[in-house]
């Protein structure tokens, strides 16, 4: 890259990071209509097994994936650390395990598509999510009291 | 474990179970994990506190490694089983390696939780993950509410009903009975000479618990009665209340313990408390312990044996789930105190213990 590219190069990311951060968005095969975060909540820490008499799986991605921890922070009011650590005692205490860790985006598409009940999340801007709303249910994560439609 | 006292071998019947369910062709996820903790605890006195603890030190008293295995066949169905080493219960100076934990968990909504096999009473807020270090803040947990651990597990079920106290409290109701395989300590004049009488507990007890974000209470009614017709029948009844949640810039902890014999009259009872304080800073955690018991014989003239403790200490997060730790304890006892061996009456104790903890 030319000295000449980079500050045009540096001031268009500026730009477009500052116009439309993406959205966080769950994503499921299994129908979310009437899913809030709580209830997400719920199934991402092992309390809620189910949806709407429909069995969910829940995704994650691999500790530190900035992705991660937007969502823990935005759903779960944890810390990575924080939520390591209260599936480490539910673990010992016999109740369960994490859910599944995926590196990145593509494989968690990629689970989401392929496994029965699964739960995933990704971002995505709200271009990118009009092809997946046709294939998936989907909820907008915007604060606690988000419903899905 | 003596088998032979026990009509269908529990343990080795739960374990073999459990053991062959993972190999089943319906397996579908299986997960393996392990935790240690090395702890190292000196003290600058001769008479040893917790069987272990004196002014040679030990690595003994607190130390354990061990692995489980989790499987999961449904959404519904799954297997814990754990294995451990750590310093028996049953024999001083040596180690035992024994299931912590092997149960079979049935969940068929998210509401309900039933569970059989070899699992522990949550009789306090962290009985059940005692043997984890990396999931709690002190070196030592006060030893006055957790040193009798070998009530705390028992081969049985359980039932568990979880349900919405309101929109931001959840609350869980579990029953349980089953059968504890206590072994009881008993000193000869000389501490050296400490041997140990199983006595096989029936175990019946209701534990309901309300949680939310970083608050909890709970409050655990177990009723131990002796299993072995032949001796002399007893009846030994535990109530026990814990809270947890932060007050004020830190977190605070308060936990109190009570044990009955409610078929006889004057008979001896025991009382014990702690409360502890943490403040995180980063990946350091200082804390503070308040411990005390008092057991009464319930005989007039009865010797009291009591025990208070103050520790400070803090705890370091290497990574998310391992601690260094390092703790300084002052123990103050009565005429007598069930925590050391032989002790002289109002002894004055200090107790270091440097432990690190980690899951892997």
């Amino acid at each position: 890259m030319t000295s000449l590219h980079r500050p045009f190069l540096i001031a268009l990311l500026a730009l477009s990071s500052g116009c439309a951060r993406a959205e966080l968005y769950l994503l499921s095969k299994v129908e979310l209509t009437g899913m809030t975060e709580r209830i997400a909540e719920r199934i991402y820490t092992g309390k809620q097994l189910d949806y709407n008499n429909k069995s969910l799986t829940p995704l994650n991605y691999t500790p530190e994936h900035p992705v991660r921890q937007r969502f823990l922070g935005t759903v779960i009011g944890k810390t990575d650390a924080e939520y390591i650590a209260y599936w480490a005692t539910r673990r010992y205490v016999g109740l369960g395990t994490p859910p599944e860790e995926v590196r990145d985006r593509l494989k968690m598409l990629n689970l989401i598509n392929s496994r029965e009940g699964a739960l995933g999340y990704i971002e995505a801007s709200s271009e990118e999510m009009v092809e997946l709303r046709k294939k998936y249910s989907v909820l907008l994560i915007r604060n606690a009291e988000t419903v899905a439609r | 474990m003596n088998h032979s006292k026990h009509p269908l071998g529990l343990a080795s019947c739960t374990a073999a179970l459990l053991m062959l369910l993972p190999t089943s062709p319906h397996a579908q996820t299986n997960s393996v994990s392990g935790f240690m903790t090395l702890s190292y605890s000196l003290s600058n006195n001769s008479s040893k506190y917790l069987r272990s603890i004196d002014d040679g030190g030990t690595f003994r008293s607190g130390s354990i490694v061990g692995v489980q295995l989790d499987s999961k066949f449904s959404n519904t169905l799954s297997t814990t089983i754990q294995v451990a080493a750590f310093e028996s219960d049953r024999k001083d100076h040596a180690t035992r390696a024994d299931f912590k934990w092997a149960i079979l968990n049935y969940r068929p909504s998210s509401a309900w939780l039933i569970r059989g096999g070899k699992m522990r009473n949550n009789l306090v807020l962290d009985a059940q993950n005692l043997d984890i270090g990396a999931t709690y803040t002190p070196a030592r947990l006060p030893p006055e509410i957790y040193f009798s651990t070998n009530l705390l597990e028992y081969y049985g079920g359980s039932l568990t009903r979880y349900f919405d106290i309101t929109r931001q409290v959840e609350g869980s109701l579990e029953v349980f009975g089953g059968r504890t395989d206590t072994y009881i300590r008993t000193l000869g004049n000389n501490s050296s000479n400490a041997f140990f009488v199983n006595v096989p507990l029936n175990l019946v007890g209701l534990n309901v618990k309300a949680e939310a974000d970083k608050y909890a209470a709970q409050f655990n009614l177990s009723e131990y009665k002796n299993a072995n017709s032949s001796s002399m029948d007893f009846r030994v009844q535990v109530k026990t209340i814990g809270l947890r949640g932060p007050v004020g810039p830190v977190m605070g902890r308060v936990e109190f313990f009570k044990a009955d014999y409610p078929d006889q009259n004057n008979g001896p009872r025991s009382q014990s408390g702690a409360v502890i304080i943490e403040k995180t800073l980063g990946k350091l955690t200082p804390y503070t312990t308040l411990g005390f018991s008092k057991e009464e014989s319930g005989l007039q003239n009865g010797q009291q044996r009591k025990n208070r403790s103050v520790a400070l200490g803090a705890a370091y997060s290497l990574e998310a789930l391992s601690k260094l730790k390092a703790e300084v304890k002052h123990i103050k006892t009565g005429e007598d105190s069930a925590l050391f061996d032989n002790a002289p009456p109002f002894l004055d104790t200090n107790v270091m213990t440097l432990s690190f903890s980690k899951i892997f």
